[in-house]
């Protein structure tokens, strides 16, 4: 406990340092996985402003989160575990469209539209990807970003050989998703 | 590293997607603000109504304010009592599995509809309260028809009305959580 002026300075001192490494390292996280958090955002929200909301909350999340990260897990994981349980709050808020009720696929025409040439064919997979059910869609998204299976199982909380039979069963949906657009 | 050749191709195809997200790293600063703020206007109301309340009744020597503040410390100590025990068990660390997370969502969402409810009755209760104050103050009604009590009257309708728009949304989301608990 500190009992003098200096001892109150130095902890104050200290505080602010640490405060300023967090925040170091909260921006260079952020900065890291940008890309991702945005595809992964992507995979879960129909419309651009739903995305940026869920971006936000992913970001305020891993921002009150990060000063208890001990490391116990890589920070890969940490990020999407965050991510991934945010988007299951966005799912719970908003109110599924009808596109999803019926299970038919959202017309990605305006996307690609405004998207470059190049980029139509990974806007397909990424509204694909949004039409696997949940299960699938958590494991395959968390694939295609590189994550091994051991990773995916630690971020899901699920086994390895889970994660397994769920990509193998995603895939011939995905494929089929897929087919009529191609 | 994918070796799939199926995969390999969609992950590809995955990362090159545009990503053009807004300056988190701001939007977090700004909404660490806010909740910062909400947290000091909390407290203020408490220092304040509980604080004025006993200030009023110890520099006055009434027996009137001395029920206002009391009855003001018991209606903080109910409210604040019910929000530590229906948050136990509700914050726990963020970074859980999603099965967790969904679980502890699932808590949240039934603390929050309980807390509309709380409310809803404590407010009431308030509102009768200081009615009745007022009126063995005054001696008489009268009172009920000044502009003041009109917008209290108005101020505690549309927060009731507020309050049961919330409710349907949260019961909404809980019925949404609990369907992905089971698609899980």
């Amino acid at each position: 406990m500190p009992s003098t002026g200096a001892d109150i300075l130095r902890v104050t001192q200290g505080a602010s340092l640490a405060r300023k490494d967090l925040e170091a390292r909260f921006e260079s996280l952020l900065a890291e996985n940008r890309a991702s958090l945005s595809r992964l955002a992507f995979s879960y929200t129909n419309t651009a402003a739903d995305r940026e909301d869920l971006l936000q909350d992913i970001a305020l999340a891993l921002w009150q989160a990060l000063p208890n990260f001990r490391g116990e897990c890589s920070e890969r994981t940490f990020v999407y575990r965050i991510a991934q349980n945010r988007a299951l709050s966005a799912l719970a808020r908003r109110r599924p469209t009808p596109s999803e009720i019926d299970d038919v696929p959202p017309d990605p025409a305006p996307l690609v539209e405004t998207a470059l040439a190049r980029q139509e064919e990974s806007i397909h997979l990424a509204v694909a990807v949004r039409r696997l059910p949940l299960p699938y869609r958590q494991v395959v998204v968390l694939m295609l970003e590189g994550l091994e299976y051991g990773e995916i199982a630690q971020v899901l909380g699920i086994s390895e050989s889970n994660v397994g039979v769920r990509i193998n069963r995603a895939r011939p949906l995905l494929r089929q998703n897929l087919g009529g657009r191609r | 590293m994918i070796v799939d050749p199926e995969l390999r191709a969609w992950h590809e195809e995955w990362i090159a997607q545009p990503a053009n997200p807004p300056d988190l790293a701001a939007l977090v600063r700004r909404q660490s603000r806010i909740m910062r703020l909400t947290l000091l206007a909390e407290a203020l109301v408490t220092v304040l109504l509980g604080g004025g309340t006993i200030w009023l009744a110890a520099t006055r020597w009434k027996v009137d304010l001395a029920v206002l503040s009391g009855a003001t410390w018991v209606f903080l100590a109910v409210a604040w009592g019910f929000g530590i025990r229906n948050r136990r068990g509700a914050w726990r660390p963020v970074v859980l599995t999603s099965s967790a997370y969904l679980e502890i969502s699932i808590r949240r969402c039934r603390s929050a509809i309980r807390a509309v409810i709380f409310g809803m009755l404590l407010s009431l209760v308030e509102v009768l309260f200081c009615l009745a104050w007022i009126y063995n103050r005054n001696g008489n009604a009268s009172f009920l028809y000044s502009i003041p009590m009109m917008a209290v009257g108005v101020a505690t309708v549309v927060s009731f009305v507020g309050c049961l728009v919330y409710r349907a949304r949260k019961k909404g989301e809980l019925a949404r959580l609990l369907q992905l608990e089971k698609s899980m």
